[in-house]
């Protein structure tokens, strides 16, 4: 989590200050400027971090809190069966907003029928919620920006239902939305999308605040639609596994002057995304919700609920009833499928 | 005789101290009825008789050495049975664990006491402002004091500072440090102890309590309960405010807790049947020597 924070060769350049870049590119890190400068101070959080080591060098290294990799999701893996969302979605959709508000959530209480359990990225949680904080020194609440330098991250919460029960893990990835763009447009890269691979559900992010903008709406929804197409055209998506649409910043939508029309697009893109993949084979379920209500806090979290919901559900059990054997050579196996399996030989 | 050691955790100021103070001063006079007493006066007491000074005297009890591990050991002994049993708990320093929290570095010596663990004391106090609030909580309360969004692109996006983690959520990421491997060890029992009980909101119970104002730790503790069984108690060690040794002129409660016939009685304990002023009782509790009909 560099983002907005890291300094930038431009001398005078506010990026860190205010996020905002002096010669203009959004995202800031694509400004050819932003990187550390050869002739930065050293951090002085460092500087007393070495010193202190130094001073105590018999100190022993506690696990990190900071964001789980793909090597330690393997293990739990081995270990546990964790439910594992991948969020998909091009730079500022919200998916680290996503994660913050969910730590948020349990911060506050119980949530989905669930009750906080344990977590081993609380330290990552943390970092990602601290600019919501009243005592961040903002009036208006944001959420760091993923660096494109950082790889594919997992943030990690034990859940044990609140009813009682088994406990639950819930990893959710965290990728900076450059790095799915870039596989859109280079498939090659598809392959470097791990968190699909091993995951138990997509949850592709539709930008709402982009609906609003008729200079961004065209191009952004046909990118969208793209990004799925492009992951599902080279074997990316997991047989069977859950697709969700999740539009964010939905309070934008619904207090913007021009509500009622961008919601009606909304819904015939909604409508047309499910229709198209559905005929591909992949069924698509759409959602609203709105992680950090900005434009009109009296709203609150929208959706955000439900979601945890549909993503701590019980599982399916596996069907593991035997294939039926179209036009099967035995009468034995045309009667089987007929009698256990439904259909008719 | 056995010896049965506890790990006492709190951040800085969360009344760890006080605790072992007003113990100690409790055992040794026995003015007050506890559910369990002072066993041989047998050990090195430089420690808890400096501390319990300053207790006794009406002043706030200050650790002398932040850096410094004080081994609290003390001989206690369930009335009517002859063996003692020798209660021992480290009083570190919060910023033993503020710094593990925050730099994710801990003293080998601090591990070696996490190994040790039997039970867990684990203090939080109810004399903090409630932390973890939100601008958009505070802004859903009062919508006329909320920012207009496009205010925010001007702000400064701060680092991190891990020193300004909600509470809640340090203690919570301790507490797995020291229950779970690699270099925890899951204790049998924690007693949660909500310090300063007496500046707590009436009427409360310290349960509820928790749940309203650290709910992530509650819910960690209520997930949890059925392998490692936790109570929480109110406790107001010292009675009320009390001022600096070195600030003696700052408005305190010191002159009517100083008039106690019984300094004992200063101590307010709540929760799980305990005595009104039994410090003793969560001790007894965590070390499994609570009567076998459960009573108390």
């Amino acid at each position: 989590m560099t983002g907005a924070a890291s300094v930038c060769r431009t001398a005078d350049c506010p990026v860190r200050a205010t996020g905002k870049c002096k010669r203009g590119f959004d995202p800031v890190e694509s400004c050819p400027d932003f990187g550390p400068r050869d002739d930065a101070p050293p951090d002085p959080l460092a500087v007393t971090e070495a010193a202190f080591e130094q001073s105590t060098p018999e100190l022993v290294q506690l696990r990190s809190g900071d964001i789980m990799h793909l090597a330690d999701v393997i293990q739990l893996l081995r270990a546990e069966q964790p439910r594992i969302v991948a969020l998909v979605g091009e730079q500022q959709a919200g998916k680290t907003t996503l994660l913050a508000s969910i730590y948020h959530l349990y911060c506050k209480g119980t949530c989905a029928g669930h009750r906080f359990a344990g977590s081993q990225t609380l330290t990552a949680f943390a970092k990602r919620h601290h600019l919501s904080l009243l005592g961040s020194g903002r009036t208006v609440p944001t959420t760091p920006r993923t660096s494109r330098d950082d790889p594919v991250g997992f943030l990690h919460l034990m859940l044990r239902p609140t009813a009682g029960g088994e406990l639950l893990h819930l990893l959710v990835s965290d990728r900076s939305g450059e790095a799915f763009d870039a596989a859109r447009t280079d498939t090659a890269l598809i392959g470097e999308l791990v968190e699909i691979r091993h995951a138990s559900r997509v949850c592709f992010l539709l930008d709402g605040a982009r609906l609003l903008s008729d200079d961004q709406r065209a191009a952004y929804t046909r990118r969208f639609k793209q990004m799925i197409r492009a992951l599902h055209d080279n074997g990316a998506l997991p047989q069977g596994v859950p697709i969700e649409i999740l539009t964010t910043k939905i309070d934008k939508v619904i207090n913007a002057p021009q509500s009622k029309k961008v919601l009606a697009i909304l819904g015939d893109y909604e409508q047309m995304l499910v229709r198209d993949f559905s005929a591909q084979g992949i069924a698509i379920a759409c959602y609203r919700i709105c992680a950090l209500p900005r434009r009109d806090y009296s709203l609150g979290y929208i959706g955000l609920e439900d979601a945890l919901r549909r993503w701590t559900a019980a599982r399916v059990p596996p069907d593991v009833r035997p294939a039926p054997v179209p036009d099967a050579l035995r009468q034995l196996d045309r009667l089987s499928a007929r009698w256990f399996l439904g259909n008719e030989p | 005789m056995t010896t049965t050691t506890h790990l006492v955790m709190g951040l800085h100021g969360s009344g760890k101290t006080t605790f072992a103070a007003a113990l100690w001063h409790l055992v040794d006079m026995g003015e007050v009825n506890t559910s369990l007493v002072k066993g041989t006066h047998r050990g090195d007491f430089r420690y808890l008789e400096s501390i319990a000074e300053d207790w006794a005297e009406g002043w706030q009890v200050k650790r002398t050495n932040t850096d410094q591990i004080e081994p609290v050991r003390i001989n206690l002994r369930y009335p009517g049975l002859i063996d003692d049993v020798t209660l021992e708990f480290a009083d570190l320093s919060g910023e033993t664990y503020e710094h593990a929290f925050t730099r994710r570095l801990a003293k080998p010596m601090f591990l070696d006491l996490v190994q040790q663990m039997e039970g867990l004391l684990l203090f939080v106090s109810a004399d903090r402002l409630v932390d973890g609030v939100t601008i958009a909580d505070v802004a859903a309360r009062a919508p006329e004091l909320a920012a207009p969004e496009s205010d925010g692109d001007h702000e400064p996006e701060t680092e991190w500072d891990p020193d300004k983690t909600p509470q809640q959520v340090q203690l919570a990421d301790l507490l797995q440090i020291v229950s779970y491997p690699p270099h925890g060890k899951r204790p049998s029992r924690i007693a949660v102890i909500v310090s300063a009980w007496d500046l707590a909101p009436t009427p409360n119970d310290p349960d509820t309590w928790l749940a309203e104002r650290m709910p992530l730790l509650d819910q960690l503790l209520r997930s949890h309960a059925s392998e490692i069984p936790y109570r929480v108690y109110g406790v107001s060690a010292q009675g009320g405010r009390l001022p600096k040794r070195e600030e003696p002129g700052v408005a305190s409660d010191r002159d009517e807790l100083l008039g106690h016939a019984r300094p004992s009685t200063r101590i307010q304990v709540v929760g799980h049947g305990a005595g009104q002023h039994d410090l003793t009782h969560p001790i007894r509790w965590l070390s499994g020597l609570e009567p076998r009909d459960g009573t108390g």
